[in-house]
């Protein structure tokens, strides 16, 4: 992949899901801030909920990437969320047992910070492919 | 599934990234159809021959060893 194939390629990736993603990581950690530091009220209930509007971002960028791509790259799209989904269920249905043996109870939400890593490193790899 | 693109790409002294253009795919679509880890569906395989100029079997040959096509 030479110079310019590789910031074309950056500055897709950007648009439809990395800007998606950096948002979601600065709301991520506001929403934890709150969590543990603000009062019951309006500004914390905004800044909890915010993670979902580039959540759905990302997922959307997804979408709109598996659209645009052709059918090596779509296959290999569907591997990567398969593949992510499967390790997500995986965490899930190990952690219900081990929390049982008295590991804290974690918000659900906790769960997709294992599926998203899976994600990315298989596009990632995708990406490589052509280096 | 055998192919020889690699073969009849440098017979017509294409990048890879040049028959990827003309097939309006990725280079790394090409890159896996020629590494054999992606197997064309048909009607890019037919794609392929009509740039090639040649019967579709003489570019893509049944792979009698992979166990994916007994």
């Amino acid at each position: 992949m030479d110079t310019t194939e590789r910031k074309q390629f950056f500055d897709m990736w950007m648009r439809l899901f990395g800007w998606w993603f950096m948002f979601y990581l600065v709301t991520y950690g506001a929403a934890m801030w709150a969590l543990v530091a603000l009062p019951a009220g309006p500004l914390r209930s905004c800044l909890v909920l915010s993670p979902i509007v580039p959540g759905l971002g990302m997922i959307l960028g997804t979408v709109q990437a598996y659209r645009r791509s052709d059918e090596f790259v779509q296959r290999e799209i569907l591997l990567a969320a398969a593949l992510a989904a499967l390790v997500t269920a995986v965490w899930t249905l190990v952690y219900a047992y081990v929390e049982a043996l008295g590991l804290p109870h974690l918000n659900v939400g906790f769960v997709h910070t294992f599926g998203w890593p899976v994600f990315i490193w298989r596009m990632v790899r995708l990406v490589r492919l052509g280096a | 599934m055998k192919n020889n693109l690699p073969e009849l790409r440098a017979e017509r002294g294409w990048t890879q990234a040049e028959l990827a253009a003309k097939l309006g795919v990725s280079r790394q679509t090409v890159i896996a159809i020629e590494t054999e880890r992606y197997d064309p569906s048909l009607p890019l395989a037919f794609l392929i021959a009509e740039i090639f100029r040649r019967p579709v079997e003489s570019i893509f040959s049944r792979d009698k060893t992979s166990r994916k096509n007994t």
